[in-house]
């Protein structure tokens, strides 16, 4: 009974990496397995019903839904991973300076962090939004910089703890520079906990980005993001629903597929949850 | 107890202050003139002369420090400016607005420690059972949802398919059933997650085994022992969640024409109402704080280890 | 010694669960505690000491089943036990004291609700009574103010301190039988000594039957009567203290033996045990 439950477990992750898997390639792909051009407006043929030419209908512009959900993937998708990555260099290089130097540079970096973590995240990328402008630079731009603290705390916890271990000491007694250090010997054990960290907060971060989208305050048409898209449909609600449901489906099912494998990796970490198994 | 309150209510001065100032500078660094949108959104044409008269008037000439230190004097008596669309004071139009807010967000609350809670419980007492394999599939899904998805899809259904719930604005009670729904789901799937995760954790800590091997009664082990150490982890993520409802209500609001201060504050945002988003965050943020801190107090009052070392200092 | 031991067990069997086969780890074991006696059960880590006091109560953790064998608490065959009078048999006929303490206590109560719950759970729910017999118990292990105690969290109290509020609780509630096991594996050597004597204390004052468990072949030495040496969940040589240290019959008691008087750098008279050491 135990080991039907893991089983399942596994054919869930298995199965939403596979899907995951999926949209990663259709947002690399879209070009070439798009059939129309997401942006070609034609008013002709707007709002019309899932047909053979445009499986999932067109929008009130004309555009096929199809082509601007997969072109979606690609805005969605590399939006978060810029997202990721920025706030990953940007919190580990503060983190590991207030970690590895500690004093007076410790803590100014940690009370610069404090200050942003006061902050509500979504509320505060939306005023920088409002105040740097809408699009999508900014928005990367706003989630990254309400974000990094949270990352750079744990860094440095990492970095504190790590600091004194023998390996680090020998290398600072043989007078290796202190970048090298970073890099070397830091750098690698602090990578995996942050990717895993990363992974597990990537479905979040989509879920804002697309939130703000949905404002007006984050993609702006024409540029097809999944958000934008429902916002764009909210009036045709009455008359025709499927224009909000298919972006909203993409939304959930790409969280979604970022949520099992990382819910998984998350319980293999844990010990006691492994416990349990045992 | 009360040393514990008194050190973290005396910190948050300065907290605020700092906040005030990021948003500030904020303000002064971004894009956007704030002369320019004035005369916009007061429909003067934006002539040279109009433009130097408005920074004039904006205080935009002086010295960024000087700007900070009127604004903040102002501030402290409870002026923080007039809108530039509405030309009445900013912090009364956003209190106007509030207690909408506060409603949507605490009849939110109230459904996920309504139901999350008995659901985590049960589920972990019950494990494997089919209350558990449900609870755990349905908190799954409602992690992943977007808000705004799971409002339009139950505007879908019960306002234009079966005509049940108004779909937008506020009249009347059953208004708010919709959106507080929209709302509390992430976070109340987060939370019987967590609680679920919590009671495992503490039934197989060794206290338990002891507790039962004193002989005692086992629905004090359960309630007494087990529930009260799992509360602990629970609480302490309630914080965040309240910066996720606050930032989740605004979406709601605006996809519900809620009339609260997230959906004002949108608008805001888009005129480039400056007086209006500086106050608004700062608003927000002051109450992200104080529930911050009394998240931290029930805190300290569950977890004696807490209160001990924060009275004798960290 | 009287009549009826205090707790005899019976070819006791516990396996682990993995799917549908069963691991066997404890392979009948057999032994007997009589009142006011000590026997001491010992034998290497993971050999199943334990799990066999865990399943003596029926405490056993998920995944792990007794699947043969008797227990008999005061003469009551505990399989025959419904799960309520199961519940007031633990503390009440049988108590129990465990390694690491710290780890034992519920971190957010306090020592005084530690007491009010494991008394009110045998009936004795008049707090004053409940205080008195508290204190009384504390007091009885040597803390000269139980009141003090009573207020304090388990963070604040050292593994020695709690040990003995470990054995206040057992005696509050006058069981006849205690299980101790590892009572003194995490402790320094004073807080050893200390915990030792009021076992001993027990045992003569209270004519408690103790079930020590440890892999210490010291502390059975000086506490045990009798003695049991378990390998590989399996009993393989039972007798008294003086019989098992002096005239070990099995290899596998003498190898304990060896091991232990080895770290003294003390050999015995004990003929193989002295070859062994020449031969090094």
């Amino acid at each position: 009974m135990m080991n039907h439950r893991l089983l399942l477990k596994r054919k869930l992750v298995v199965f939403s990496l596979a899907v995951l898997g999926l949209i990663l390639s259709v947002a690399i792909l879209a070009p070439w397995l798009a059939h129309h051009d997401p942006a070609e407006v034609d008013l002709e043929r707007k709002l019309l019903d899932p047909s053979l030419k445009h499986p999932l209908g067109t929008d009130h512009l004309g555009r096929d839904i199809l082509s601007r959900l997969m072109y979606g993937a690609r805005v969605s998708i590399g939006t978060v991973l810029a997202i990721v990555l920025s706030i990953l260099v940007l919190s580990f290089t503060v983190g590991t300076a207030a970690g590895y130097w500690g004093g007076w540079i410790d803590s100014l970096l940690m009370r610069f962090c404090d200050v942003f973590l006061t902050f509500p995240t979504f509320i505060l990328a939306m005023f920088m939004v409002g105040v740097l402008g809408t699009g999508l630079t900014n928005v990367i731009l706003a989630i990254v910089l309400t974000h990094w603290a949270w990352y750079a705390r744990i860094i440095r916890g990492l970095i504190l703890s790590l600091k004194n271990r023998e390996y680090v000491l020998a290398a600072r007694v043989a007078g290796t520079p202190p970048l090298k250090i970073v890099l070397r010997h830091l750098l690698p054990p602090v990578a995996a906990q942050l990717v895993i960290l990363a992974t597990l907060d990537m479905g979040h971060m989509i879920l804002h980005v697309s939130g703000l989208s949905f404002l007006g305050l984050g993609v702006q048409p024409p540029t097809p993001e999944w958000g934008v898209m429902i916002n764009d449909a909210r009036q045709f609600i009455w008359t025709k629903p499927h224009l909000i449901m298919f972006p909203g489906l993409m939304i959930f099912l790409t969280v979604m597929a970022f949520n099992i494998p990382s819910d998984a990796l998350r319980d293999m970490l844990d010990p006691s949850i492994r416990a349990e198994g045992n | 107890m009360a040393r514990f309150v008194f050190k973290r209510v005396l910190i948050l001065p300065p907290i605020l202050l700092a906040v005030s100032i990021v948003v500030f500078l904020i303000l002064r660094v971004g894009e956007g003139d704030p002369a320019m949108a004035y005369l916009r959104l007061s429909q003067i044409p934006p002539t040279d002369q109009a433009l130097a008269e408005a920074r004039e008037h904006l205080g935009l000439n002086l010295s960024i420090p000087v700007q900070y230190f009127n604004w903040f004097s102002k501030a402290l008596a409870m002026d923080f400016g007039t809108s530039y669309v509405t030309r009445r004071p900013v912090l009364d139009e956003l209190l106007y607005y509030l207690p909408n807010t506060l409603t949507l967000a605490g009849v939110s609350l109230l459904l996920t420690l309504l139901l999350s809670f008995p659901l985590g419980i049960l589920s972990s007492l019950y494990r494997e059972r089919w209350i558990d394999q449900v609870t755990r599939a349905i908190s799954f899904l409602g992690v992943s949802m977007p808000s705004f998805w799971l409002g339009f899809l139950l505007i879908y259904f019960f306002s234009v398919k079966f005509g049940w719930l108004p779909s937008m604005g506020k009249e009347g009670a059953a208004s708010v059933i919709m959106p507080s729904f929209a709302l509390a789901l992430m976070s109340m799937c987060i939370n019987t997650r967590l609680i679920r995760a919590s009671m495992l954790e503490q039934m197989g800590h060794r206290m338990v085994v002891y507790a039962r091997a004193r002989g005692v009664l086992e629905r004090w082990v359960i309630g007494r022992h087990v529930l009260k150490n799992a509360l602990v982890p629970v609480v302490t993520a309630m914080g965040m969640h309240v910066g996720e409802l606050l930032g989740g209500a605004v979406v709601v609001e605006t996809l519900f024409a809620w009339p609260g201060i997230g959906r004002y504050a949108v608008t805001a945002i888009y005129n480039r109402d400056f007086p209006v988003m500086q106050c608004f965050i700062l608003l927000m943020t002051v109450i992200f704080v104080l529930c911050n801190l009394f998240v931290d107090i029930v805190y300290a009052w569950l977890d004696p280890r807490i209160r001990m070392q924060g009275e004798n200092g960290s | 010694m009287t009549c009826t031991p205090v707790l005899t067990v019976k070819d006791l069997h516990i396996a682990l669960e993995k799917g549908e086969a069963l691991d066997p780890l404890v392979k009948g074991v057999s032994f007997a505690v009589g009142k006011g006696e000590v026997l001491g059960l010992i034998g290497q880590s993971g050999c199943g000491k334990s799990i066999t006091c865990l399943s003596l109560l029926n405490l056993l953790p998920a995944g792990l089943r007794r699947t043969r064998g008797e227990v008999w608490l005061n003469g009551t065959s505990i399989s025959q036990l419904t799960a309520a009078d199961l519940r007031s048999h633990r503390g009440r006929g049988a108590a129990m004291i465990l390694q690491n303490p710290m780890s034992c206590f519920d971190p957010i109560a306090t020592i005084r609700s530690h007491f009010i719950e494991t008394l009110s759970s045998h009936g004795l729910g008049d707090s004053d009574r409940v205080m008195r017999q508290a204190e009384e118990s504390l007091t009885e292990v040597g803390f000269p103010n139980p009141h003090e105690i009573l207020g304090l969290y388990p963070f604040q109290m050292s593994g020695g301190m709690l040990q003995r509020v470990m054995i206040a609780l057992a005696l509050s509630l006058r069981a006849p039988l205690l299980i101790a096991d590892e009572p003194t594996t995490d402790l320094d050597v004073m807080s050893q000594a200390r915990v030792l004597d009021l076992l001993r204390t027990l045992r003569d004052r209270h004519e408690m039957g103790i079930l020590l468990v440890t892999h210490d072949l010291g502390v059975v030495a000086r506490l045990a009567d009798a003695v049991a040496v378990m390998e590989e969940g399996e009993i393989v040589e039972t007798g008294s203290v003086t019989q098992i240290f002096s005239e070990p019959l099995h290899p596998f008691t003498k190898m304990l033996l060896k091991a232990h008087f080895g770290l003294y750098g003390v050999f015995a008279d004990i003929p193989d045990l002295r070859e062994g050491a020449r031969q090094r």
